[in-house]
């Protein structure tokens, strides 16, 4: 039997990361495929080819047996694929029935170039009916809720002739009614032939809806296995694999006394009864899925956003941190992922990114002092083994391993205790990553406080002390880092409610 | 009211301002004064239904003022040597249609911020109108061309047709094509119309050209009106017509706004100025006043948007 599509040996690669190694992807006309792997496996690498937002450098695509180019996402469309993108691609000031039918608008046949505005909304009102969301296609798309949205989103997929559906996340944000919805309609899907490729991080709804999976793992499948044949441990397995050596050992300080602690947040029971606390000299992980909360939890203690539910204590004292600069002053500091635009002046000289949180310590009167803070700066290239050739460089120019220690200066600088370390090794090199593992070490030492956020669990459990894992807003259970493993932290992480 | 819909605030502000002028100057409710409000008005409107499309697709074109002047010194000129009237309109047409083309090209291939863009092809028109014309007036406009301003069509002047005319065609082009909900589409969030297969940058490019070209039909009304081509004539039409399209409504980050809007906003920004000229406000003030509006509109807009 030929496939319906298959993708076959593709391989991207990006600058520094091999994305995709000759993967392949096979899929049957009337079966929902699930598409597996950790955060930067390589499943969105692979949709947005298939979507044709991006072109592989290497393979091909076939749809029925022949080969095709999809050199655009309009094209992609007239083959016969459709995504429901994580982020969802909506005009918010748009209509829904302008958003379902944009790109494709019915017309007059009189009058080819009017667009029919009734049969936009007719035809609109039926999809509509069949995605069960009762709603006027007339309202505009802004003033809709997430979830409403998102239905919006699939019923926009529903309106091309589509032969291959993708579901990027679907369930994110929906309830477990609009879950039960969503099912009846991807089971609808299947009856009349079309494939749906399903990527979920959440196991078990994996595991009722799919009839095969793809498993990736470093941009390479693992395996392609019949769901009915393997259970959700299995699929842990291969999704985690052997995660190759290559960083520090943590060395465990012994705990002081109490940084932070968070007192009535979320918890697993619906009720506001779980804490979070961090000590000098610890390294608390977050773990959970991309929206499980994990970076709400740490932009509220950072002062990015206001914390829902809960109240905080600093040094046993409550505090309220209103804005980043509260934190700061607070002696909070946040490595944030994304640190060349969030953490870093990258046009700026080394000596201006360190001291530049650290003005209220090293100006005098509101004017700045030269030779201090070059002083200053050439301490901590010095202390942190920062490769530099001058304090001047622009740090734009510096290594993904030399930023990140620049932004650890730059808080070491403003005197912080407390840090929050967002994806701190995501795209540094083997051996930066061992380093900046190893400067977490002597913060602790010196008794700082880490809280610490990486999709990379081995990583997770390897560095840190004690893991919170979180899931759909709420802590739901704190694991010890020496005494748990990834299958468990990723079960409960995954788990539905 | 609710056929202007978002246009119904600067609506209410334009009857506020012509009861004003009424009370405050005899001269302003009079057959001759309305004609003088049409004439200066009609150039204003074509220019700003040109920018209010390109602000809707999220960008902006700084150079309609100095096309203006531009494809006006280029039709005076050819009329002052003798070519036929219909020949000189249409080169001045191309010369306004290709520097869109080139703005178009800039903001979609060439990938320049809309506003730089548009910024230095302002300059280059600016000052090939200036070596064109010789830095001064270019006279001997073929009386004919006086058509634009003076002329009639079943009965009607001819600003008040192109005004009428222009408007239903955008309108309609906004509201009732795929074109035009596509350029909402883009303004709102351009990756969703990527994503949904609109070819993005074909459509930016056209608004562009089209805004050229509205704005070289609006130069013969200008030479016309004026008996001469002034090289610098069109300069502050290029903020006067933003004003126009933000005060009716047109959102600056785009996906926003529409026809009825910018008709309202251009009318007020016309009577405005004219009703100022007849209380005796110099030029200068003038420009205090319409920065005033301005920021007043975005102030309203802001308020309203927030609160939903």
């Amino acid at each position: 039997m030929v496939a319906a599509l298959s993708m076959v040996k593709i391989s991207k690669v990006f600058p520094g990361v091999k994305a995709l190694q000759e993967v392949s992807l096979e899929l049957q006309s009337g079966e929902v495929h699930v598409l597996l792997g950790e955060n930067g496996a390589g499943k969105s690498t692979l949709m947005k080819i298939l979507a044709g937002i991006y072109q592989p450098d290497e393979g091909h695509i076939l749809i029925d047996g022949k080969p095709v180019s999809l050199k655009s996402p309009r094209e992609a469309q007239r083959a016969g694929i459709s995504m429901i993108h994580q982020e969802l691609n909506l005009v918010p000031y748009q209509s829904v029935a302008e958003n379902i039918l944009l790109g494709r608008e019915p017309r007059f046949r009189r009058a080819p170039f009017l667009i029919d505005r009734r049969e936009v909304r007719r035809q609109a009102s039926l999809l509509l009916e069949s995605v069960g969301l009762e709603i006027s296609p007339l309202v505009t798309v802004s003033s809709l809720s997430v979830a409403q949205q998102q239905m919006v989103a699939i019923a926009k997929a529903l309106s091309v002739q589509a032969k291959v559906i993708v579901m990027d996340e679907p369930t994110a944000s929906l309830t477990t009614r609009e879950i039960e919805k969503l099912f009846l309609i991807i089971e609808r899907l299947k009856s009349q032939g079309i494939t749906i490729v399903y990527i979920s991080h959440r196991l078990q709804e994996v595991h009722r809806i799919g009839d095969r999976s793809t498993v990736l793992r470093d941009g390479k499948v693992v395996d392609v296995v019949e769901l009915t044949r393997v259970s959700v441990e299995d699929l842990i397995r291969m999704m985690v694999g052997q995660k190759a050596a290559g960083q520090a050992q943590r060395q465990p300080v012994t705990p002081g006394r109490e940084l932070l602690r968070i007192e009535g947040l979320p918890a697993r029971s619906g009720t506001h009864d779980a804490t979070f606390q961090l000590c000098s000299g610890e390294i608390v992980g977050l773990a959970g899925v991309v929206g499980s909360g994990r970076t709400e939890l740490a932009h509220a203690i950072f002062g990015i956003d206001r914390l829902k539910d809960g109240r905080m204590l600093l040094h046993g004292k409550p505090v309220l941190i209103k804005s980043p600069k509260d934190a700061v002053n607070l002696g909070i500091g946040l490595l944030p992922e994304d640190r060349r635009h969030c953490g870093l002046f990258d046009i700026l000289s080394f000596r201006d990114n360190v001291v530049s949180a650290a003005q209220r310590l090293l100006s005098r009167l509101g004017i700045t002092r030269p030779s201090l803070e070059r002083q200053v700066s050439k301490k901590f290239i010095q202390d942190l083994r920062i490769a530099t050739p001058s304090i001047t460089k622009q740090v734009k120019f510096l290594s993904g391993g030399n930023q990140q220690k620049t932004v650890i200066a730059k808080w070491l600088c403003s005197q912080a205790q407390i840090f929050i370390f967002d994806e701190p090794t995501r795209g540094v090199d083997v051996g930066a990553r061992r380093e900046v593992h190893q400067l977490m070490n002597e913060l602790t030492q010196s008794g700082a406080g880490i809280l610490m956020i990486s999709s990379d669990l081995p990583e997770l459990l390897d560095m840190s002390d004690r893991i919170y894992v979180l899931n759909r807003g709420q802590i739901v259970t704190e694991l010890k880092s020496r005494e748990t493993t990834h299958e468990e932290v990723l079960t409960y992480a995954t788990k539905s409610n | 009211m609710r056929v202007l819909g978002s246009a119904s605030g600067p609506a209410v502000a334009l009857v506020i301002a012509c009861l004003a002028f009424t009370i405050g100057s005899p001269d302003f409710l009079s057959v001759s004064n309305g004609v003088n409000i049409l004439m200066q008005g009609t150039v204003l409107l074509l220019v700003s239904f040109g920018m209010g499309l390109t602000i809707l697709t999220g960008g902006i074109d700084l150079s309609v003022g100095a096309v203006l002047g531009l494809s006006g010194v280029t039709m005076g000129i050819l009329m002052r040597e003798g070519v036929p009237l219909g020949l000189a309109f249409a080169v001045g047409m191309t010369v306004a249609s290709t520097i869109g083309l080139l703005n178009g090209i800039l903001v979609v291939k060439a990938n320049l911020p809309p506003f730089v863009a548009t910024f230095g092809t302002m300059g280059m028109a600016h000052g090939l109108a200036l070596v064109l014309s010789k830095e001064g007036s270019v006279w001997g406009i073929d009386p004919r061309f006086r058509w634009f301003v003076e002329g009639q069509i079943a009965g009607l002047p001819v600003p008040f047709v192109l005004a009428i005319t222009l408007g239903i065609f955008f309108w309609g082009l906004l509201r009732h094509t795929a074109y035009g909900m596509r350029l909402y589409a883009i303004g709102g969030n351009q990756e969703a119309a990527q994503a949904s297969g609109v070819p993005v940058p074909f459509y930016k490019c056209s608004v562009y050209i089209i805004s050229g070209a509205i704005t070289g039909l609006a130069s013969a009304v200008l030479i016309a009106r004026m008996n001469s081509a002034l090289p610098t004539a069109g300069l502050g039409y290029e903020w006067d017509s933003m004003a126009a399209a933000v005060v009716g409504g047109v959102a600056f980050e785009g996906g926003v706004g529409g026809i009825p809007g910018i008709i309202v906003g251009a009318a007020l920004i016309a009577v405005v100025r004219n009703g100022l000229n007849l209380l005796g406000m110099g030029m200068y003030p003038q420009v205090v006043v319409i920065g005033l509006i301005i920021i007043g509109a975005f102030i309203i807009e802001r308020f309203y948007r927030r609160k939903g």
